[in-house]
């Protein structure tokens, strides 16, 4: 099965470097969408289908946690899931991400090894939920 | 208070985590024998709060830019597509090297709040930083770079 993920940070860069990591991973893909933050990204969703977000938190107009709570809203996005990608390293605050339903955590830098451990763990409890 | 000397090796590890990882790029601490002709010319700088506070900064030479670009974020045709991206690569390199940095130094329990990193000059980097702040030298693909740590 192929996964369409769809990334979300406001540095272009980063969106491309984790879209080189994903196909880099092995992980069987479909398309990789890309938004620059929580807002362009419920827009991508409204016109394409993706199976997982990978998002970062601090970003402009709509940071990650809005982004969360909008997808929680709607029903066709209530169960999508969403990784996290941040610098952050501070315990607490990832235990409060999970507890927001953030389903997975990847800390920069990362590794395809990394993603593709990630991947499998989030999708692998949605695809047996 | 860290000591100056466990402070700079730490910025180096992160430094060279970073680079390593998602740049692919060589790199270690500044020794003797390395080149000192190609210089730092270019920089970006942050700032961070919540449980402590303060700078990092980091110079490169330019040089570096097409590799750091490339290898970031895949092939680049022209010049001015490297120039382009240059900016924000070297701010997402820093942005990862502020936020190892803080977990290294102050644990896992440390809240910090990660200010966007922004482009500078040289010029703008010393006159934020001053005396007191660590600066750690490494050598990147050949070349000079510096991060530079105040810690208040």
């Amino acid at each position: 099965m192929s996964y369409n993920i769809l990334i979300v940070d406001d540095s272009a860069v980063t969106r491309e470097v984790l879209s080189r990591t994903l196909r880099m991973t092995g992980v069987d893909l479909g398309d990789i969408y890309q938004a620059a933050n929580g807002a362009e990204a419920l827009k991508v969703l409204e016109e394409k289908w993706a199976d997982l977000v990978f998002t970062d938190i601090n970003m402009p107009i709509m940071d990650g946690l809005r982004l969360l709570e909008e997808l929680r809203k709607r029903e066709e996005w209530s169960s999508l899931p969403v990784v996290v990608v941040s610098t952050e390293g501070s315990k607490s605050r990832i235990d409060e991400l999970k507890s927001s339903g953030v389903k997975g955590y990847v800390r920069k830098p990362f590794t395809p090894e990394q993603i593709a451990e990630v991947i499998q763990s989030v999708m692998g409890e949605a695809d047996h939920a | 208070m860290l000591k100056t000397s466990n402070a700079a090796d730490t910025i180096c590890e992160a430094a060279v985590r970073v680079f390593e990882t998602s740049a692919f790029m060589s790199v270690w601490p500044w020794q003797s024998t390395d080149d000192a002709t190609v210089v730092c010319d270019s920089g970006a700088t942050m700032t961070f709060s919540g449980s402590h506070s303060g700078r990092i900064s980091l110079k490169v030479s330019h040089e570096i830019f097409p590799t750091l670009v490339q290898n970031m974020v895949g092939e680049c045709e022209t010049a001015d597509e490297i120039r382009a991206r240059a900016a924000d690569a070297l701010c997402e390199a820093l942005n990862m090297i502020c936020g190892n940095l803080l977990t290294d130094w102050y644990g896992e329990q440390a809240i910090f709040d990660l200010q966007p990193p922004r482009p500078v000059t040289l010029e703008e980097i010393n006159a934020l930083h001053d005396a007191t702040s660590v600066c750690a030298v490494l050598c990147l693909e050949n070349t000079r770079a510096e991060v530079l740590a105040e810690l208040n």
